[in-house]
């Protein structure tokens, strides 16, 4: 496919010492840096990779040259597409097209994520931030080619202001190559400063020419005006007020008599001048606060998109343990504080944690303070009006039906109090987190509620099954015994002598049913002894036959069990029960004097017996219901009784000790039942001595 | 009744057992004392002094095991228990403790009286002071104990040091049961009771050796977690 192919051709090496020359003037510079980087050592664990991804067709290629840096990092990775204003205005196609490269990313692994804001690079970085993201890649061509006033393209800024973060840029060829990020804060203030000067320059220009056209001089300032906003704008307050004082003096020099000397002659310029001064203020606090503000939206709108990802995730956990390492990981991340969940115990009582990541779990005054807000369903804690003296702020986790626990969050870093917005957000998530934890509550009870139901089902079949086979044996004792006891002098001897002999039957066969039904209570009651031991298979079949005795009539038994055959493992009575069982059927049913045979055989750590008859064989799509509880024959000779508990005995069994059991149907006719007992190791040496 | 019938203790506490017990072993001629408790049945014991004794093992007010423990301290005098099947913990414990046999329930009265006689030659045997038993035969099997051979049908069979002391003291208590750990200790010595599966094989070999189907015993029958018994008369 498309994918494999260019991954197969692209495949370059990082560490290549002599990577290809890029032919791109940018990469050249990075390609110098690159050859510094080449000795470095390998990349540190834990990294996560985001990529930019646009509309344009370069993009494609971006992304998967990131799926494949992520392949050698071994690294998770994210595909952010971040919405401008520009980007509202794409057209059909490019929209089609981002929508494709979002897909690619996505099958190819990456996390998808679309976020708004108002310039990339920032978007781009403050995302990278919040998710800590170690890698960026993006492309070298700028989606958005349309420039701000100063030319720089997204990759400069990117490298610029990214930090900690390294950024990759897939120059032409395909190779991400890394950028080194020159010293920063001196750049900074510099580009701010000479903007300013450009502004500035540039506002006077402007202002000559008009002076020249003939524009009055209210406008002349209304120029320089624009001039202190923009600064104050772009650049900052200490920018615009130096361009106030400078606008002001540049006014005064060039536009106002006398030209080209500094006097102030109208006190009406001292007005002009604290009025741009005042200006050039504002617009800077004004900015500052809508910056401020868009951060604050951009932040909020990240922990929210952060809390339905956790939501999401929360859904596909059913272990508890998971369930609270996975939400006290991502509050952790997304708050930037350390956070414990506490749930009560049995009795509704918080315990302190210890040899929590999070120390303060383990603290007594901390604990009360939990307890305190999983009884009341209120935030206590650090930075709220109850128990303000605590190290952490403690957050009720509650649904309709109550309180299932309590999220606790210590701010990193000494600043020990969180905000009352984050607080807000601290509640929603506590809120879903309640939601999923008791959710898995729910899950998990109505797993038992199940459990419960079934057993009762089988208890009570078994009861109707067991009640009837257990009648019909005791009335014919009940019928004999009585007839014996009221009618014996008139009886003749030999009708006395059948009369004894049902007696005796049904005396056996009532026996054998108990026997059956508490082989059965033990067994489904899961917690068998299996008492397993070393010990010759022959042995347990000659148990068994001596077990059946005169039932086995005469039928003539064929035993072919190899003088060699390895020791079994497994408990001699219950397996002597399966063959006692499995020869019961044999008996039950196939003709009289039909053969029945019992055969071993050694497998690779197993050992598998069969015993198969001459009989009427399984019905055709049975061969699994057989061992079924309850289930008998359709063809059952009529006076050979059972209640179908027989083989689903010795499937237990052979479960038991951990083997299979499968019935077949015989060529030429009849049943073999086969299972297989398997064997861990070797059975013990024994000191063999020396015949006479 | 003649007086040099043997006498049989019945130790029982459900009364339609004791019933039978009485009934049947009454016809074949022996004198039958009953008791219900274990209390009332060292009592019987010590005052009677019978020549066997049929003991419950889930009797109400006491430990069977317990009564065997008191009984063997200071008498050889032959115990069968009666144990439900599927105990085969407990019968162990009985048998270790100085039980000669025991009887699963529901039993036939015939596997009973055969039990009985099994237990009271073994102790008529032990009680005379008479020459040791020099050989031994069932059926188609014969052993020299002085030699130390072994004939089927008059043909020798060889067997090893070990596998003949382990048929010599089957033979010795034929028709008894025999546990793994008895037969261990007697064999192997003391040491080795912890290895059952020694007994096992070589009881196999046995099989293979003895029995014309060693797959389906004639003579060294199998008591499926308990031990092993050759068959008497």
């Amino acid at each position: 496919m498309e994918m494999s192919s260019n991954n197969k051709s692209r495949e370059v090496s990082l560490r290549e010492p002599n990577p290809r020359p890029p032919t791109d003037p940018v990469c050249k510079d990075v390609e110098m840096s690159l050859r510094e980087r080449i000795a470095e050592p390998a990349w540190p664990a834990n990294e996560r990779l985001l990529v930019c991804v646009g509309p344009s067709p370069t993009s494609a290629r971006v992304v998967r040259a990131a799926k494949r840096l992520s392949d050698r990092i071994d690294a998770e990775w994210i595909a952010l597409h971040v919405e401008t204003l520009r980007a509202l205005r794409m057209s059909e196609s490019d929209r089609q097209r981002l929508h494709q490269h979002l897909r690619l990313a996505e099958s190819l692994g990456a996390e998808i994520i679309q976020i708004s804001g108002e310039h990339l690079a920032t978007e781009l970085i403050e995302y990278a931030g919040s998710r800590n993201v170690t890698k960026i890649v993006v492309g070298k061509t700028d989606p958005h080619f349309h420039r701000q006033l100063f030319g720089r393209s997204l990759v400069e800024r990117l490298v610029r202001d990214s930090g900690n973060i390294d950024i990759f840029v897939v120059c032409g060829v395909d190779e991400p190559v890394m950028v080194e990020p020159p010293s920063r804060s001196r750049r900074l203030r510099l580009s701010t400063w000479l903007g300013t000067l450009l502004l500035l320059g540039a506002a006077t220009l402007v202002a000559l020419v008009f002076n020249a056209v003939g524009f009055t001089e209210a406008n002349l300032v209304m120029i320089y005006l624009l001039a202190v906003v923009f600064v104050a704008a772009r650049f900052g307050a200490l920018q615009s007020a130096v361009t106030s004082f400078a606008a002001v003096l540049l006014f005064n020099v060039l536009f106002t008599t006398p030209y080209y000397q500094v006097t102030v002659h109208d006190t009406q310029y001292l007005f002009t001048f604290s009025v741009m001064l005042v200006v050039g203020l504002l617009a800077s606090m004004l900015t500052v606060r809508v910056r401020y503000q868009a951060e604050v939206a951009r932040r909020n709108e990240r922990r929210m998109e952060a809390l339905y990802r956790l939501s999401r995730r929360l859904i596909a956990i059913s272990d508890r343990r998971q369930l609270v390492d996975e939400v006290e990981r991502t509050v952790a991340e997304v708050f930037d504080v350390h956070a414990v969940v506490f749930l009560p115990d049995e009795d509704r009582r918080i315990r302190p944690i210890i040899g929590h990541p999070a120390t303060f779990a383990a603290g007594a005054s901390e604990c009360a303070a939990a307890q305190w807000v999983f009884d009341h369903n209120q935030m206590a804690g650090t930075g709220t009006n109850t128990q303000p003296g605590t190290t952490a702020l403690y957050v009720p986790m509650a649904t309709p039906n109550g309180v299932i626990g309590v999220l606790a969050v210590q701010a990193e870093g000494g600043q020990t109090q969180l905000s009352p917005d984050v607080q807000q957000l601290l509640d929603t998530y506590a809120t879903q987190i309640a939601f999923a934890i008791e959710r898995d509550q729910l899950a998990r009870q109505s797993q038992q509620a199940e459990l419960q139901i079934e057993t009762e089902k089988m208890r009570s079949s078994l009861l109707s099954a067991v009640s009837h086979d257990l009648r019909t044996p005791l009335a014919a004792i009940a019928g004999a015994g009585s007839s014996l006891a009221q009618a014996f002098e008139s009886l003749a001897p030999h009708t006395r002598a059948e009369l004894l002999e049902t007696i005796c039957d049904e005396s056996d066969r009532l026996s054998r049913l108990v026997e059956n039904l508490l082989h059965m209570t033990r067994l489904s009651g899961g917690r068998i002894d299996v008492n397993r031991q070393w010990q010759p298979v022959d042995e347990v079949i000659g148990s068994a036959l001596n077990r059946m005795g005169p039932q086995l009539h005469d039928h003539p038994i064929n035993i072919d069990v190899p003088d060699d055959l390895p020791l079994g493992q497994f408990d001699d009575v219950l397996i002597e029960q399966l063959l006692v069982n499995l020869l019961d059927n044999a008996v039950k049913y196939s003709d009289e004097a039909s053969p029945i045979e019992i055969r071993a055989e050694p497998l690779l750590s197993r050992i598998a017996i069969e015993v198969s008859d001459r009989g009427r064989g399984l019905i055709e799509g049975d061969q699994q219901r057989v061992f079924d509880m309850f289930y008998r024959g359709a063809d059952a000779k009529p006076d050979r009784r059972g209640t179908g508990l027989g083989l689903a005995i010795c499937k237990a069994i052979v479960t038991a000790h951990g083997g299979t059991i499968q019935a077949t149907n015989r060529p030429g006719g009849g049943t073999i039942v086969c299972f297989e007992l398997p064997y861990e190791g070797s059975p013990p040496k024994l000191d063999i001595e020396e015949a006479e | 009744m003649n007086s040099n019938a043997s006498c049989i203790a019945i130790i029982e506490d459900e009364a339609p057992i004791r019933r039978f017990l009485r009934a049947s072993l009454g016809a074949e001629g022996f004198r039958i004392v009953e008791a219900v408790t274990a209390n009332d049945g060292l009592r019987v014991i010590t005052q009677e002094r019978p020549d066997l004794v049929l003991l419950d093992l889930g009797l109400p007010d006491g430990d069977g095991v317990a009564i065997i423990h008191n009984v063997r301290q200071w008498s050889t005098l032959p115990i069968i228990v009666l144990s439900a099947r599927g105990d085969e913990k407990n019968k162990i414990i009985a048998l270790d403790a100085g039980a000669d046999d025991y009887l699963a329930k529901p039993f036939g009265v015939g596997e009973l009286l055969a039990r009985i006689r099994v237990a009271l030659r073994h102790a008529a045997r032990i009680n005379q002071d008479g020459p040791e038993q020099s050989s031994f035969q069932t059926g188609a099997m014969r052993v020299d104990f002085v030699s130390r051979q072994v004939f089927i049908s008059d043909e020798e069979v060889k067997l090893t040091k070990i596998e003949f002391d382990l048929l010599a003291i089957l033979a010795r208590n034929a028709g008894k049961v025999l546990t793994h750990r008895f037969l261990l200790k007697e064999v192997w010595g003391p040491h080795s009771v912890d290895e059952p599966h020694y007994v096992r094989v070589f009881m196999g070999n046995l099989r293979k050796k003895l029995e014309a189907t060693p797959s389906r015993p004639e003579y060294l029958l199998t008591e499926q977690g308990v031990g092993y018994r050759l068959k008497g008369d």
